[in-house]
């Protein structure tokens, strides 16, 4: 370890009480490195008498700063649009249900009209199935 | 404390207003320390604007191990470091005479031991230990504005910079080295070469 860093590492303590005694002694008789040393403090000394400065105000520029960087939400939006389209969408809902109940009843129609034709439709074959069965007995028994 | 706990807690919930309690708290403190390891006042508001607003969005992986305030410490440290590194780049190196022809350095006025008297003589004072900082690198003149300025031990400066006590102790070190290579001719001047 240098002299220099033996010098720094006593102004900071890192010395154990032995070292520093040591130390102590070799300053007492040598000029050079009582001069070094009184630089050393002077130096430490000076830069923590740093004067501090008051804040000028930050509070402002942060928050800002932390509005616009905020992730926009989508859900004050998804209420918004969601209250508007309610009444919309209630009133479509009626529709739809009118509409199909609608069909549900044409539907019922073409059933019946179904259901009619069916019945008129074995009527007629079977109306013509006995007029043909008494053509037919007629031409046997001739 | 509490209230400080409250807060974070708060904060951690996303609340921007709580957030402004912690930051009338600590707001000198970090400005401070971004006037010192930058020197220059308009850098140090926005390093220490920008060092808030990022400790908020990280403020959901504060878990309390360290004060707040280490904590803030760090990441403001980190901030003005990153500045004063591309600073650096910028500036040319500054020579012993540089320094005393362009920043008026001299060193009566450096060594004495008076404080200052009046605005002018802080202000003086001021500005001359922000020049002869800024003649170290960003790392060593972080480790000596956390050593001689905001007066934090080994230990303190190890955690708020994430490096060993080693690493601090060499760079401490390496710092002061420069510092009395840098101040010895004008301390010697003044001295005439006796101690005073």
């Amino acid at each position: 370890m240098s002299d220099t860093d033996k010098l720094l590492h006593y102004l900071d303590g890192n010395l154990s009480a032995e070292e520093s005694r040591a130390l102590e002694v070799r300053l007492a008789g040598d000029p050079a490195l009582r001069l070094e040393l009184d630089l050393h403090r002077r130096i430490q000394s000076r830069i923590s008498q740093r004067p501090a400065e008051a804040s000028p105000g930050l509070w402002v520029g942060i928050e800002a700063q932390l509005e616009a960087e905020q992730p926009e939400s989508i859900w004050p939006h998804l209420v918004w649009v969601s209250k508007r389209l309610i009444p919309f969408m209630a009133a479509a809902a009626i529709i739809l249900m009118a509409v199909s109940a609608g069909r549900q009843g044409d539907a019922s129609s073409e059933i019946t009209l179904n259901d009619y034709l069916t019945t008129q439709t074995d009527l007629v074959l079977s109306e013509v199935s006995a007029s043909d069965l008494v053509h037919y007995s007629d031409a046997v028994d001739q | 404390m509490c209230d400080e706990q409250n807060l974070i807690s708060r904060c951690q919930n996303g609340d921007i207003q709580a957030y402004r309690g912690l930051v009338d708290r600590y707001e000198d403190r970090v400005y401070a320390l971004a006037c010192s390891i930058l020197g220059d006042r308009e850098a140090a508001k926005d390093a220490a604007q920008e060092a808030f607003v990022r400790a908020f969005k990280a403020i959901g992986t504060f878990e309390g191990h360290s004060s707040f305030y280490t904590w803030l410490y760090r990441i403001t440290t980190n901030v003005c470091l990153n500045a004063a590194q591309k600073e650096q780049r910028r500036l040319d190196s500054v020579s012993l005479d540089g320094l005393q022809e362009k920043h008026d350095i001299s060193g009566e006025r450096f060594f004495q031991t008076e404080g200052p008297e009046n605005d002018m003589d802080r202000i003086d004072l001021r500005h001359q230990i922000d020049k002869v900082l800024t003649c170290l690198s960003p790392d060593h003149r972080a480790v000596v504005v956390l050593k001689d300025i905001e007066d934090l031990s080994q230990e303190e400066i190890a955690e708020v910079l994430g490096v060993s006590v080693g690493t601090v102790k060499s760079r401490l070190s390496r710092a002061r080295m420069v510092l009395r290579d840098l101040l010895q001719p004008l301390y010697l001047e003044w001295t005439g070469g006796i101690a005073k």
